[in-house]
């Protein structure tokens, strides 16, 4: 038990600690755009997770875990993805949600079924709704508007050179670390140096959100720009990074990744139609989490009966 | 072909948007039992379906001629009474033909639960006309096996967890999986059902 | 029908140690869905009491010889008649403010799955006493998970108890909603099975130092088998009602599959 134990802390801080040194960009690029709130965001998040963690892993495990980075690299997502100057208490309650009831009751680290940072961030999105979706100012920005809430009124913004270069460098309204296309591209290139097999739920997810999109899109005017805006708006590139790649949620089986990426992002882009929410790829994300062990379940099932019938037709044969 | 779109969205949107299981609680009791039994999903699926659908029509054909469903009370005892009439009908139709005791006690548990009980609710609360009734009814069929598969498929991932902390192994763990689906399919609408 | 029951022995197995909601499972849907807050946490609680309370007297009494398909019926039928009474002098005497949740949920108790499941594994096998004492402790713990999780709910959730503001900074309305109930039943039943575990793992010791706690049987049909069960709960108990308690959930599901012999004549 202790050695599966160390097993699986040994994998999560590999892993976790890759998510890290990923998150560097977007913090890095948060703090150039917010300055001290996004810091103060950012540290809020991180201590909450330090200290949700270690509490709760004293009280329920008796023993803390300083190895499993999976806490603090929960605090640090779920700060990338609020508004720079959030109150503190929104911050603090999505990330003591997803330690206290995503991550800790399941065990932690490799074990959660759930992305506790989706968790996190769907309870706070129904309690702080307002708060969540309205981003304060920062750097010269280039609308007053994020393009998730252009998106929602039906609008589409006309892309030229200079503002599809703010588009990819994040210089635009909305999460404070999420919307800097480049960054997350880098972070893309270190998972497939580093992890290629994470990326095939991603590769589905993206694939049918610019499908959806460009099948159905959300705002008059050209239907590229429309794709272009639904993939760069709010939280959806940095979801198919950091959530869809974590292979504690993922299915087990090669083609249910790609099934569970592409669910993902139909059910995504269904809720940015139809949903309440102006980013709801959090939500998207559980209800995936959930499927992911039925995918798993009816394939192997299915396999079974494939291989009873094979044996049962070689019996036959054999006489 | 207004008819049939009517009857899958609204069927569509129980199962998917609003499900009946998950965002409200309806049956989620004999969701939960259920769902360790994944070889009886499509039976239940059936039989829920089935009550709901005979359930919600009679009661929709009661509203319309009577419009004397003001009352809460009055509109309580007239669905528990067709739902008591439908399901002891087609008991004795079962036993009568088959006498099939294990079919007798599943549709005890399909008939009389919250959710075929709260169908015709729903359906007199969204003014739903006789497809939309039709389509809720076989939502909330469908509802329920999705609720129960999610559930099932879930608990065996959690039981197949060695590290769980001993507090939370078994109940305590469902609950919080069952929480956090919930949570997702709030993404939807945002609101819960009543 | 020689037996020695302690109501409160019972009340303390059946209300805490296996309570109906927080390890049976059941009556989850008027827990998750009408405990918004403190008020029609407080009724449903009532009703819920009332219902199991009377299901179980009159299935004691009158309904052994009646087969479990029309048992079943019959349990509805009496929520029913018990219910919509009271809420028809509610809603037209206007003795209280019921929220529209509670006018669709309050009759949904009549059919909630605790009272099918105690009184088909309880009522029906025993004597009215037993039955009534089992009523009584399902009863007093569903009601007292209920008003809990209302009474939280609206702290938590609205900011208020019992209508009253309590000026917090902020609130969290996922609570209020199924999300989070059920999240507080999570924590509730870790809460309780931690508490259940320390006080098995104390039991032991002390047993050697006290008297032997008075015995506790249970009368159970012949035709039931607890060899034929198997439990899924390791907690250490030596007296049939926990061990009755603690196989609810294969009872419920051997009802499903296999029904009595010679009962549905």
């Amino acid at each position: 038990m202790a050695d599966a134990r160390n097993g699986q802390t040994a994998k999560s801080t590999k892993i976790y600690g890759d998510y890290l040194l990923m998150l560097a960009a977007p913090c890095a690029l948060s703090i150039w755009y917010y300055g001290a709130a996004a810091l103060r965001t950012l540290a809020v998040c991180v201590l909450t997770a330090f200290v949700c963690d270690f509490v709760a892993g004293i009280i329920v495990n008796k023993q803390y875990y300083a190895a499993d980075l999976s806490g603090i690299c929960t605090g640090i997502i779920i700060a990338m993805m609020l508004p720079a100057d959030v109150p503190v208490y929104i911050g603090m309650t999505a990330v003591s949600f997803a330690i206290l009831a995503a991550k800790i009751p399941f065990g932690g680290g490799m074990r959660t079924p759930f992305v506790p940072a989706a968790a996190g961030f769907a309870f706070a999105a129904v309690c702080f709704k307002e708060q969540i979706f309205t981003y304060g100012s920062g750097r010269a920005f280039m609308k007053s508007v994020s393009l998730g809430s252009s998106l929602v009124s039906g609008n589409t913004v006309r892309l030229t050179a200079s503002n599809f270069l703010d588009i990819l460098t994040g210089n635009i309204y909305g999460p404070m670390g999420t919307t800097c296309v480049i960054a997350m591209l880098g972070c893309v290139v270190f998972l497939v140096i580093r992890r290629r097999q994470s990326l095939i739920p991603s590769a589905g997810f993206l694939g049918a959100c610019l499908l959806v999109s460009l099948i159905f899109p959300r705002s008059e005017g050209s239907v590229i720009s429309c794709a272009i805006m639904e993939l760069c708006s709010g939280s959806l590139l940095f979801a198919a990074v950091f959530m869809l790649t974590n292979p504690a949620t993922m299915p087990v089986h090669r083609a249910n990744k790609v099934v569970y990426g592409v669910f993902t992002g139909i059910v995504c882009m269904t809720m940015r139609k139809l949903g309440a929410f102006e980013e709801p790829v959090c939500f998207a994300v559980l209800i995936a989490n959930a499927f992911s062990p039925l995918l798993d379940m009816l394939t192997d099932r299915a396999r079974i009966i494939v291989s009873t019938r094979q044996k049962a037709r070689e019996v036959k044969a054999n006489g | 072909m207004k008819i049939i779109s009517d009857l899958l969205i609204t069927a569509l949107y129980v199962v998917f948007v609003q499900n009946l299981v998950m965002c409200s609680g309806l049956g989620m009791s004999e969701a939960i039992r259920i769902a360790k039994r994944p070889g009886t999903f499509l039976k239940f699926a059936a039989m829920i379906s089935g009550f709901s659908v005979v359930t919600s029509v009679i009661c929709s054909l009661i509203g319309i001629y009577t419009h004397s469903a003001e009352s809460y009370a009055v509109k309580a005892m007239i669905y528990g009474g067709v739902l008591t009439a439908v399901y002891a009908v087609t008991a004795l139709i079962v036993h009568l033909i088959t006498r099939d005791k294990e079919l007798l006690g599943n549709l005890g548990i399909s008939a009389l639960n919250t959710l075929v009980f709260a169908v015709p609710y729903i359906n007199n609360n969204a003014a739903y006309s006789l497809q939309n009734s039709i389509g809720l009814g076989l939502g909330a069929g469908a509802a329920f096996v999705l609720a129960a598969a999610l559930i099932g498929s879930g608990s065996r991932a959690l039981e197949k967890n060695r590290h769980i902390p001993p507090a939370f192994r078994g109940t305590p763990a469902m609950f919080l999986y069952v929480a956090l689906i919930s949570l997702g399919f709030t993404g939807f609408t945002g609101t819960a059902l009543f | 029908m020689d037996k020695n029951y302690s109501l409160s022995s019972m009340m303390r197995t059946g209300a805490f140690r296996f309570n109906p909601v927080l390890v049976q499972c059941v009556a989850l849907c008027p827990v998750v869905a009408a405990t918004q807050n403190l008020k029609d946490a407080f009724f449903i609680a009532l009703a819920v009491f009332a219902h199991i309370l009377v299901s179980s007297f009159a299935a004691s009494l009158m309904l052994r010889k009646v087969s479990r398909p029309v048992r079943v019926a019959v349990y509805l039928i009496l929520g029913l008649l018990l219910i919509c009474p009271v809420l028809w002098l509610i809603e037209f005497k206007t003795l209280i403010n019921l929220s529209f949740t509670m006018r669709v949920f309050l009759p949904l108790v009549a059919i909630n799955s605790a009272t099918a499941v105690h009184c088909e594994t309880f009522a029906v096998k025993n004597d009215v006493r037993t039955a009534v004492y089992d009523a009584l402790a399902a009863g007093t713990g569903i009601g007292i998970v209920m008003i809990i999780c209302g009474a939280l709910r609206e702290i938590i959730g609205s900011g208020s108890i019992l209508g009253r503001t309590l000026n917090f900074k902020f609130t969290l309305p996922a609570m209020a909603m199924p999300a989070g109930c059920l999240v507080l039943l999570g924590f509730g039943a870790a809460a309780l099975q931690a508490f259940t575990a320390k006080r098995t793992a104390e039991k032991p010791a002390r047993k050697e130092t006290s008297a032997q706690p008075e015995e506790i049987e249970l009368e159970v049909d012949g035709d039931f088998e607890p060899e034929q069960v198997d439990l899924d709960l390791t907690i250490e108990n030596d007296d049939e009602y926990a061990y009755l308690l603690s196989s609810v959930n294969e009872l419920i599901d051997s009802f499903t599959n296999k029904d009595e012999e010679g009962d549905e004549e």
